[in-house]
């Protein structure tokens, strides 16, 4: 389990703090959507999860995080990537390798998986991601929605017990946002936990998340179900935040 | 010991207003200029420890403290190997010292000034010295990569940590070796950055006119004046304390 608690977090030479004694557990077999406004601290909320919070960026941190009882604080982010693995907004900052299978392999490498465990994992990730046809190519040579899934695939391959991706539809087509859908159940399915960052909230609705954080100014201003969230439009609204369709669309009976 | 992001951190994007930011271009210019030019004046290590000292008000108008102090904390030992290569080549421990506080102090002026500058003032500044557009272009644009780059910079090795990779492990050679999975990355962003602003700079049609217009008025305050006095009083002391101690030869060759 991740525990976040009373959080409040302003980057050095700002002069707001990004979050603001945010509290919430992340728990193992679920699918967790956060959602809110660019600038509204869902980034700095997913940095917190592996300790790159604050072992990399500086700044006044209030609270705590544990990841399975341990706090952030008192394990390197290299350690706390084992169990927590996170895929980060723009995922042209990690590619330094010749090919699409050396890229994948770099991570399980770090963590010292062993050679026959990493060819497998490696494999697996490649595979899940759709990209296994194109492991021979240049990581730089690939479209953007394609260098999203690598970098997920990058992640996946180190067989974290938490995931948490930012922004895993951008640049994709529906059939790669189902086939996304689809490694974030299967991950649940197998007692992972998951942390989806979004604006997309179409399909964060048919991914099926079990819980849903809103976040505005470093706050979570509403926490719950996916219908209770989705159905509260002017909240989603106010927060610009367009509800999934289905949710207007019942809005709209309801009112007629 | 070895941290890149702390090295970085001085050159990165600074984010609100300061009292220094909003002095004229021209006199951000002018202190920038003295502050290269003092080191300059001699090698000696007082004038070195001078130039540093002369600068502490500009890092408190910038508020730059935090981020001053961080960098040269990062960069502690990339200074101490400078210091001892320098002695091993002059075998005069002052005179390694001042080379590179030299060093230190005229990094800082042009990080204040860069970070403290719009890129957008510096180009109208260097237009207004009649500086022919495609120098003062190609200047501004290299001064407002660097930020951008730094904050790169950051990206990448948050990227790779999250990767589980440890960035401070094995000895200094093997560290050094590290830095790989940083670099490249680095490179190729940068090149890429590249392209794209070409791009860019084509569709607005850069470069069809040789006159380009400009609206913007700069005014002087009254803290303008304050610091252009305080630039010209920097520069004559420097020049006394230039004539005050004995000067070292580039190289001190033995016979
Ligand atoms: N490295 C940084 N240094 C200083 N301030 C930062 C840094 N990163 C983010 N911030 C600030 O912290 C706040 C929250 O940013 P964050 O990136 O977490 O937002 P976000 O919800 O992820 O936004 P987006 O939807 O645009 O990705 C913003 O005000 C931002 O300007
Ligand atoms: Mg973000």
């Amino acid at each position: 389990m991740i525990e976040v608690d009373g959080v409040t977090f302003r980057y050095e030479g700002s002069g707001v703090n990004a979050l603001r004694d945010v509290s919430l557990e992340l728990e193992r077999g679920k699918i967790y959507g956060i959602v809110g406004p660019n600038g509204s601290g869902k980034s700095t909320l997913l940095r917190l999860l592996n300790g790159l919070i604050p072992h990399f960026y500086r700044g006044e941190m209030k609270g705590r995080v544990l990841v399975d009882g341990v706090d952030t604080r008192e394990a390197s982010v290299a350690q706390l990537s084992r169990k927590v693995g996170l895929v980060f907004q723009n995922p042209e900052h990690m590619f330094f390798s010749e090919t699409v299978y050396e890229e994948v392999s770099f991570g399980p490498k770090s963590i010292g998986m062993d050679p026959e465990e990493i060819r497998e994992s490696v494999k697996w990730a490649l595979e899940e991601v759709g990209l296994w046809e194109l492991r021979e190519r240049s990581p730089w040579s690939l479209s953007g929605g394609e260098m999203k899934r690598l970098s997920i695939a990058c992640i996946l391959s180190m067989k974290p017990e938490f995931l948490a991706v930012d922004e895993p539809t951008i640049g994709q087509d529906s059939l790669s946002k189902e086939s996304l859908s689809q490694i974030f159940k299967r991950m649940r399915g197998e007692g992972k936990g998951v942390v989806i960052v979004t604006h997309d909230l179409e399909w964060l609705d048919e991914l099926g998340p079990d819980v849903v954080f809103v976040l505005r100014y470093g706050v979570v201003i509403s926490r719950g179900g996916p219908r209770e969230i989705f159905s509260d439009i002017r909240n989603l609204a106010t927060n610009g935040l367009i509800p999934p369709y289905r949710y207007i669309v019942d809005s709209l009976l309801e009112v007629g | 010991m070895l941290d890149p992001m702390g090295m970085v951190e001085i050159f990165r994007t600074q984010v609100g207003e300061t009292p220094y930011s909003k002095l004229n271009p021209l006199t951000k210019f002018i202190l920038f200029a003295s502050f290269i030019a003092l080191p300059l004046i001699s090698a000696s290590l007082l004038m070195q420890i001078f130039s540093l000292v002369a600068q502490i008000p500009l890092i408190i108008l910038s508020r730059s403290e935090r981020r001053v102090k961080r960098s040269l904390k990062a960069s502690l030992l990339f200074i101490v190997i400078l210091v001892v290569l320098n002695y091993l080549t002059t075998h005069s421990l002052e005179f390694s010292l001042a080379m590179v506080l030299r060093l230190v102090s005229m990094i800082i002026a042009s990080a204040i000034f860069m970070t403290g500058t719009s890129p957008a003032e510096i180009g109208d500044l260097l237009t207004k010295l009649r500086i022919p557009l495609q120098i003062t272009f190609s200047f501004v644009i290299a001064l407002r990569f660097i930020p951008v780059l730094a904050d790169d910079v950051v990206m990448i090795i948050t990227s790779q940590v999250s990767r589980g990779y440890e960035l401070e492990k094995g000895s200094f050679l093997e560290k050094v070796k590290r830095l790989v999975p940083i670099l490249i990355p680095m490179i190729i962003i940068a090149i890429r950055r590249g392209h794209q602003l070409a791009e860019a700079l084509e569709t607005k049609a850069f470069g069809a006119t040789e006159k380009r217009s400009s609206y913007v008025v700069y005014e002087y305050g009254r803290g303008d004046w304050i610091l252009l006095i305080y630039a010209a009083i920097i520069i004559v002391v420097g020049l006394m304390v230039g004539t005050l101690t004995p000067q070292f030869q580039l190289l001190p060759f033995r016979y």
